[in-house]
């Protein structure tokens, strides 16, 4: 084993003495001399062709400066990540209810909001499809030109011979399993400040997890040289996917261009579960089959997701959920089949896990199911089917020879609650409480995958003369602590104290583009990326001292008895400053849509009580098996852990957006929607594997979205465990529990009769 | 409009606010004091939460009048002389901080709760937090945080 410096120490977060403090600003927080305040006017239908806007009325009320319409918007004012068809202001087509048709920007926010009611604008109602089934009705009306019938797209693949495989399959089970539409519920709701420049070009402060794609959309749709936007995206009061595409920005930087003062837009909370995208919902049908021994032989999936109203990154979602219908195991024969569709509900964008929670909950509830029918574990179920390093998946995709699936699994399975579950479930307080325990497993694809043709990240390393180093890199800090991580790295490899090290990110004016926060590819991918600008640095500094870089010796802070300041100053500015690029492999892929090459691994068992008197489901003790290479930040990487935990157990028994029949959201802030409290959340054990990544930084690769991928399956199975009832249909909230085991009563009674 | 007073983390301070102005407004707007957050707007979140008279309320659903006579101390108070709290620091220490938007509310949250209960069980932290939302930790570490402030000196005011 390595001796390392600082790795896998509890690490103070570099930007946490600041959140402490409270004096870390967000977007929402800054205040420019002469700043005015931008307010939406929201139609008040989801589905209508806007035939004309009159702002005379508003404009003439006190403090209001203008009243700003998609007319003002000088470029395409269009953006979007899988299809460029989303308006930063609405023109002349809304396609659900947070389409906003303008924006009133007054020298208050008091006095833009009294205005609002005063836009008049002229609608032709059109009917509206809040469902995919009401969307794919004959003769409904198609809400997207470039997508007939309602169909966003339609995604298939096949392996084998699903007919033959069924027929030599001894246990047959077919199931749909249902997950509904969830809030990333970030605490900070999306805002953002812009301001004019001199030159004609704009500077934006706005949370987003890709500053430097923001800049390319807000140039094409503003209309304005790439080089005149300057976006500041960091930091983030949190993003989870939900802050990956452009929300306001387009709109913040119109106001900006058309009023020449700063402009300010901060949303409510209302507002934002209104027009924020959301996890994407699916309903998938699973058929699969086993032999007697619970071998897989066949899979049949039928997927169908919701789209909403804009693409946003829905289309690659359904792709990556293709690619997880079949979750860590080998099936020889399978055909799956995906559906994203078209409605006036709310979009659906990135959260989290990608797609992969869904199909997770479906896959690994059928694995748990078919364990009981053939009479064996969900551990061995598991481990006759699970795939192994080097092997094929269901997809042919080579799989990494860093894969430990079985791994993680092993440990999940020799943890004490697995170990000593049954005599756990027999110390219930009362006779109406009852306990249960379910595992689940799950993969996570790191990195974006074959979906794009490179997924690159650059990062910049500057020796300072007073022997300081800064570690500069696009990637913003939305919490997940990659500020930390990549400063530890540049620690560790340079032995010059975490304390002594600076960062920039999140800036476009820094020019480096380090790729997306999403798909947990940051520790991997800009982490290879410092160590190979960390490498250089190393180079440089044995060329000035006439050695060979592997005669450098780092002892007592100092490099062959030089210090960090007599080597910045021997090396000079150009030698101080190195760059690292690096890139994702995706060797042996074999068909058209994003497949991983790298994934994390992870399972999970779940412990509950279950209240048979109330419904209420209380999980007692959640344990975490995951694989993901070495821990670079132990503090940080139990924070995912725990995090991702919580957050699945919302998706598993609280959390639903819900709308009414006019397509107003029901569950509208906190009050109506339920995310898990300090009370919800279970003890947590977490068992590292850390089992090193081939050619991560230091052996690490993403921890960050299988933590809250196996958690729906691990709850249901638990729930299952404790009353004998199997859920499909997410969340197994309060009420849908008592109900099922009301039903399970009478027909119990029934029986008896 | 209604001429108040009041001590803001620890300074006396004077102004007009109309009736219907919030105290959360008034301390981010008028004050630029924009530690405190806020993120629902109803009570339900704890993001906006500050110290008033050494109890944690809510400042979006309190109106600014009602401060009036007050001692207020807000996120940006805690620190002296330039040194953390012992909660702020045990929040830091623990891990308890991601994204770092609860964070103030969730630290006035736990000093209200230990300046009253300097000592408290950890179905006393449960349910003194209980109020504060956080999306990205899962609450394991704000627990811990808010033990090793406790063990700290976290009470003292």
């Amino acid at each position: 084993m390595a001796d390392y410096g600082i790795l896998g120490k509890e690490v103070i977060r570099k930007d946490g003495p600041q959140k402490a403090e409270g004096s870390l600003k967000y977007m929402g927080d800054l205040f420019f001399d002469g700043m005015l305040y931008g307010r939406l006017v929201l139609p008040p239908v989801p589905h209508a062709y806007l035939k004309g806007i009159d702002c005379q009325e508003a404009e003439a009320m006190p403090g209001v400066v203008k009243v700003v319409t998609a007319a003002d918007v000088k470029g395409t004012n269009l953006h979007g990540l899988c299809s460029v068809d989303q308006p930063s202001i609405c023109k002349d087509h809304v396609r659900y209810l947070g389409d906003f048709i303008a924006v009133v920007v007054a020298e208050t926010a008091e006095e833009a909001e009294k205005a609002v009611p005063l836009v008049k604008a002229d609608y032709e109602v059109l009917p509206f499809y809040l469902t995919p089934e009401e969307a794919l009705a004959p003769g409904a009306v198609v809400i997207h030109e470039q997508c007939p019938g309602n169909i966003r797209c339609a995604l298939s693949h096949k392996k084998g011979d699903v007919g033959e495989g069924f027929e030599q399959s001894d246990i047959i089970l077919e199931n749909t399993y249902t997950s509904p539409y969830i809030e990333h519920a970030f605490l900070e709701c999306e805002a953002g400040v812009a301001r004019p420049l001199e030159d004609g070009g704009v500077e934006l402060w706005t949370p987003t997890q890709y500053g430097i794609r923001a800049r390319r959309q807000l140039s094409e749709l503003l209309g304005i040289p790439l080089e005149k936007v300057h976006v500041h995206s960091h930091p983030l009061g949190g993003g989870f996917g939900g802050k990956d595409d452009l929300i306001l920005q387009g709109a913040i930087c119109a106001c900006a261009l058309a009023c020449g003062k700063p402009v300010k837009i901060v949303l409510n909370r209302e507002e934002s579960f209104l027009l924020g995208p959301k996890r994407i919902p699916a309903k998938i049908t699973m058929k699969t089959g086993v032999d007697k021994s619970g071998k897989l032989i066949a899979q049949k999936v039928f997927v169908e997701t919701t789209s909403g109203a804009y693409d946003a990154y829905s289309t690659a979602i359904l792709c990556s959920m293709l690619e997880n219908v079949c979750g860590v195991y080998k099936v020889p024969n399978f055909e799956a089949e995906g559906r994203n569709v078209v409605t006036n509900n709310a979009y659906t964008t990135a959260m989290r896990g990608f797609g992969n929670n869904q199909v997770n909950f479906a896959i690994e509830s059928q694995m748990n199911i078919l364990a009981e029918k053939a009479g064996i574990s969900p551990y061995e179920i598991r481990k006759i089917n699970a795939a192994k390093a080097g092997e094929r998946t269901a997809y042919g995709q080579k799989i990494s020879p860093s894969f430990y699936s079985e791994k993680a699994l092993d440990t999940a399975e020799s943890s004490d609650l697995w170990q000593h579950r049954e005599e756990w479930k027999k110390g219930a307080e009362h006779p109406w409480i009852r306990r249960g325990v379910g595992m689940a497993l799950c993969q996570q694809g790191i990195g974006i995958g074959s979906v794009i043709p490179v997924d690159a990240s650059h990062a910049e390393l500057v020796l300072h003369e007073d022997g300081s180093l800064t570690v500069k890199f696009g990637n913003e800090d939305m919490g997940q602590g990659c500020i930390t991580t990549l400063c530890m790295i540049a620690s560790e490899s340079l032995k010059i104290p975490y304390d002594r090290i600076d960062y920039v990110c999140g800036d476009t004016d820094a020019e480096l583009d380090s790729g997306p926060i999403t798909a947990s590819r940051t520790t991997y991918i800009t982490g290879r990326a410092v160590l190979i600008a960390a490498e250089k640095l190393k180079k440089a500094m044995a060329d000035v001292l006439g050695i060979r870089k592997e005669d450098l010796s780092f002892e007592d802070g100092k490099v062959n008895g030089y210090t960090y300041q007599q080597l910045a100053v021997m090396l000079g500015p150009d030698d101080c400053t190195q760059n690292g690029g690096a890139s994702f492999r995706n060797p042996d892929i074999e068909i058209e849509f994003g497949l991983h090459y790298m994934t994390s691994q992870l399972a999970q068992v779940s412990a509950v009580e279950v209240d048979t008197l109330t419904g209420q489901t209380k999980v007692v003790e959640t344990v975490t098996a995951p694989a993901s290479g070495k821990i670079i930040n132990k503090l940080g990487y139990e924070g995912q852990c725990e995090g991702g935990i919580v957050m699945s157990q919302g998706n598993a028994l609280y959390e639903k957006y819900r709308t009414k029949q006019d397509g107003f959201p029901l569950t509208k802030n906190f009050q109506t929607y339920m995310l898990p409290t300090i009370s919800e959340a279970p003890k947590i054990t977490i068992l590292p594997v850390e089992d090193p990544e081939e050619d991560g930084p230091f052996g690490a690769r993403g921890i960050g979205e299988p933590t809250s991928v196996p958690g729906t399956a691990a709850i249901a199975a638990a729930i299952y465990d404790a009353v004998g009832i199997r859920f499909c249909d997410l969340p197994c909230d309060q009420e849908t529990v008592l109900m099922a085991i009301a039903e399970k009563e009478a027909e119990r009674e029934g029986a008896a009769d | 409009m209604k001429h108040i007073s009041f001590v803001l983390n620890h300074e006396k301070v004077e102004l007009d606010v109309a009736a219907n102005e919030r105290l959360l407004d008034v301390i981010r707007g008028r004050f630029h004091l924009t530690g405190t957050k806020e993120a629902c707007g109803q009570g339900e979140c704890g993001a906006c939460t500050i110290l008033l008279n050494g109890e944690a309320v809510h400042s979006c659903l309190m109106l600014a009048y009602q401060a009036d006579g007050a001692d207020i101390v807000t996120i940006e108070g805690l620190a002296k002389d330039g040194e953390l709290d012992a909660v702020q620091q045990a929040f830091l220490e623990a891990g308890a901080i991601q994204c770092g938007y609860c964070t103030p509310g969730m630290i006035m949250s736990a000093k209200g709760l230990l300046l009253a209960n300097p000592h408290p069980t950890a179905d006393e932290i449960k349910e003194a937090l209980s109020g504060n939302l956080c999306r990205c930790t899962g609450y394991v570490k704000i627990q811990q945080a808010v033990e090793l402030a406790a063990e700290k000196g976290g009470s003292r005011s």
